[in-house]
């Protein structure tokens, strides 16, 4: 088969990157914080909350996308509030997509960086205190240096889970070019109209980029292993 | 003048114990804390240090009060100025020797003088997984004076150093000690160890 | 322990075996109302169960092509059946069973009298219509706003359903203020929403002729004959106008 690129339309894969880089940065501010505070002492209020986070990992995407349909229905509740007040509507547009991609995609960035953190000693948050550096100067300058390997695993889980969101998009994107047609929904529909040709580019374009960037967390995690005397 | 005053409950294999501690450390004093292995000794001075809560308390330094678990008084460890040598070690893997006693201070000229005397001088930009033992367990204690702490606890600090290089460092420590006016305290679970050094002794048993 | 999973292999390729003799009928998603109506007459006359798989016309064209055992396929339009046809996936040509009804649809009391006007107010911020690409009536909703002179104005607004069924989902739940469906929607019981709605002056849009064929995944197969000419009797053609199609 030919594969001819001139006729084809690479919004899709742009939407897509654009989804994906907002979600992992949204994500990296949120879950950084949430990942931290979860991972010091237990308490019931905690293990509740962790659980629903790591909800979307196991929830059928079409669930987490229906339940959203209907919360923010600009009918009732708060899509009515938002509606009104700011004249936006999370269903059908680009920022839904990202709300929603931020929870689907939550326990990819938390969960990694809670684990990383609570392997680390609490001997070397208490050493930082005992020379008089405050909770946040500890995560900045101790703790997250030493959680490197898992923090950019977090990443890119976070940012390939995000790739290929489809489920959730189905539901309230509403296939909208240029807004909500992102890649995946651009390979199902493509497929669905036989046009073999264009969800061929598509999925060769999302493999490529998802094992460009799974083979490299290998290779950085392999490297930092082996680290040279500098 | 540091008093101290606390009961802790302690996990052990057998059960539970009660670790029951009163003591009065004069300023500029050094103590060996003495007692077989699981005591108490690194919990007692992590309370002191502030890591851990006991259920009862009262540490009191210079007239200051550090916890009263009566009155519901904790001051952070961040605020209590105390060095500490942690029996791990507990570098920072992501630092430099140089970066260690960076983070403490901006003291050029002490931080000079605190790697001459630890012997790093030419490892400054080494990070703790290329030094050896004894390497690492001293710019544990170097990051820990860097601060020019008034309260220094050790927790089995030359545990990896060798006889003849213990000798000097200590000498060269006690230097400091008189300069800084430090009070310490030191654990060991070596009788001989700290003679010469220490002129009170504490045991927890 | 043994005999128990024995026992429990047996019963399930005893339940499989019962199943697999049911007929497999594809039914495109503007269909899922009225084909519960046709399911249950066609059993109290011959006492035969069929078990409809509902999905958007391309999407079951898709499946049928890689190999999915419908025995027959009730579309919503001509052609995904007779490209179908084409490659050799029936040995019959496909036959127009009912033709469909295009409505404006809302589940707020809107007023579709001018409803070409109605589109292009701030009122309507969402308009909801099947992909035009895969869905029949999508199509036809295009092609009644480019009739209208309408259709680049709501461009903007419109929003596309994986199928008619999404689109039903989108008005019912209210997160579009309109949307272009079948009037098959308004029609069944199963609905609890109450809906608003108007026909689409037929005359704007190609007739949308809903076509069946009978798949060679069914050669040999009598039962599957009958429910053919079951769809094609008057008795079926009662309760498709009954939802609204229209019959010859």
């Amino acid at each position: 088969m030919i594969i001819n690129l001139s006729l084809m339309d690479f919004n899709p894969i742009w939407l897509t990157l654009k989804l994906a880089g907002i979600t992992t940065v949204l994500l990296l501010a949120v879950g950084l914080p949430v990942a931290w505070w979860l991972s010091k002492g237990r308490s019931i209020f905690k293990i509740i909350l962790e659980a629903i986070i790591t909800m979307p990992l196991v929830l059928p995407p079409s669930v987490l996308g229906f339940y959203l349909l209907l919360a923010f229905s600009p009918q009732h509740g708060v899509g009515k509030w938002l509606q009104q007040v700011f004249n936006i509507q999370f269903v059908f547009s680009f920022q839904g997509l990202v709300l929603a991609s931020v929870i689907y995609s939550m326990p990819f960035m938390i969960g990694p960086i809670k684990s990383a953190l609570q392997q680390l000693p609490v001997s070397l948050s208490q050493a930082s205190y005992s020379m008089g550096k405050s909770k946040w100067q500890t995560f900045l300058y101790v703790l997250l240096p030493n959680i490197k390997p898992s923090l950019l695993t977090a990443i890119v889980l976070t940012f390939a889970h995000t790739l290929g969101e489809f489920g959730v998009v189905l539901m309230i994107g509403g296939n909208i070019p240029n807004v909500t047609r992102v890649a995946s929904i651009a390979v199902y529909d493509s497929v669905e109209q036989m046009d073999y040709h264009s969800a061929n580019v598509y999925s060769l374009i999302l493999f490529a980029i998802t094992f460009i960037m799974v083979v490299g967390v290998f290779v950085f995690n392999k490297y930092q292993l082996k680290s040279p005397l500098e | 003048m540091i008093s101290v005053d606390i009961e802790k409950k302690l996990k052990t294999y057998s059960g539970q114990r009660v670790l029951k501690i009163a003591g009065q450390f004069p300023a500029g004093s050094i103590t060996k804390v003495y007692g077989p292995s699981g005591a108490g000794k690194t919990t007692f001075l992590k309370i002191i240090a502030g890591f851990i809560k006991p259920e009862k308390g009262e540490i009191t330094v210079n007239q200051t009060c550090w916890l009263d678990t009566g009155s519901g008084i904790f001051m952070p460890p961040q605020k209590r100025g105390v060095g500490f040598v942690f029996q791990d070690y507990a570098l920072f893997p992501n630092m430099t020797v140089k970066e260690h006693l960076e983070y403490a201070t901006n003291d050029a000229a002490w931080i000079e003088r605190l790697l001459i005397i630890g012997k790093l001088e030419t490892l400054t930009q080494h990070k703790p997984e290329h030094l050896s033992g004894g390497q690492q367990q001293r710019l544990a204690i170097l990051r820990a004076m860097a601060i020019k702490p008034n309260l220094l606890l050790m927790d089995e600090p030359f545990s990896a150093i060798d006889a003849e290089m213990k000798l000097k460092l200590i000498g060269e420590l006690r230097k400091l000690f008189d300069e800084l006016k430090t009070t310490v305290l030191i654990v060991s679970h070596n009788q001989q160890e700290l003679d010469g050094l220490t002129n009170l002794e504490i045991i927890i048993s | 322990m043994k005999r128990i999973l024995l026992i429990i292999t047996g019963c399930l390729l005893f339940v499989d075996v019962v199943f697999a003799q049911n007929l497999k009928i594809a039914v495109a998603a503007n269909l899922q109302p009225v084909i519960k109506a046709l399911q249950k007459d066609f059993k109290q006359k011959t006492g035969m169960d069929v078990e409809p798989i509902v999905g958007s016309s391309g999407n079951l064209s898709a499946q049928i092509r890689n190999g999915a055992p419908y025995d027959i396929f009730l579309s919503a339009d001509m052609s995904f059946p007779e490209t179908l046809f084409k490659e050799g996936f029936s040995q019959k040509k496909p036959v127009i069973y009912a033709q469909g009804s295009l409505i404006i649809c809302s589940n707020q009391n809107i007023g579709f009298e001018n409803w070409e006007r109605l589109l292009l107010t701030n009122r309507i911020k969402k308009i909801a219509i099947a992909n035009p690409k895969i869905a029949p009536y999508g199509k036809a909703a295009e092609e009644t706003l480019k009739d209208k002179g309408i259709l680049d104005d709501v461009q903007s607004k419109v929003v596309y359903g994986e199928s008619i069924s999404q689109v039903n989902t989108y008005i019912t739940s209210g997160v579009v203020e309109v949307g272009f469906t079948t009037q098959a929607l308004v029609k069944d019981p199963a609905n609890k929403t109450p809906l608003f709605w108007q026909v689409i002056d037929p005359k704007t849009y190609a007739p949308i002729a809903q076509g069946m064929i009978i798949l060679k995944h069914a050669n040999g197969n009598a039962d599957a004959g009958k429910f053919y000419q079951y769809i094609l009797s008057p008795a079926a053609k009662a309760i498709f106008k009954e939802y609204g199609y229209r019959v010859q």
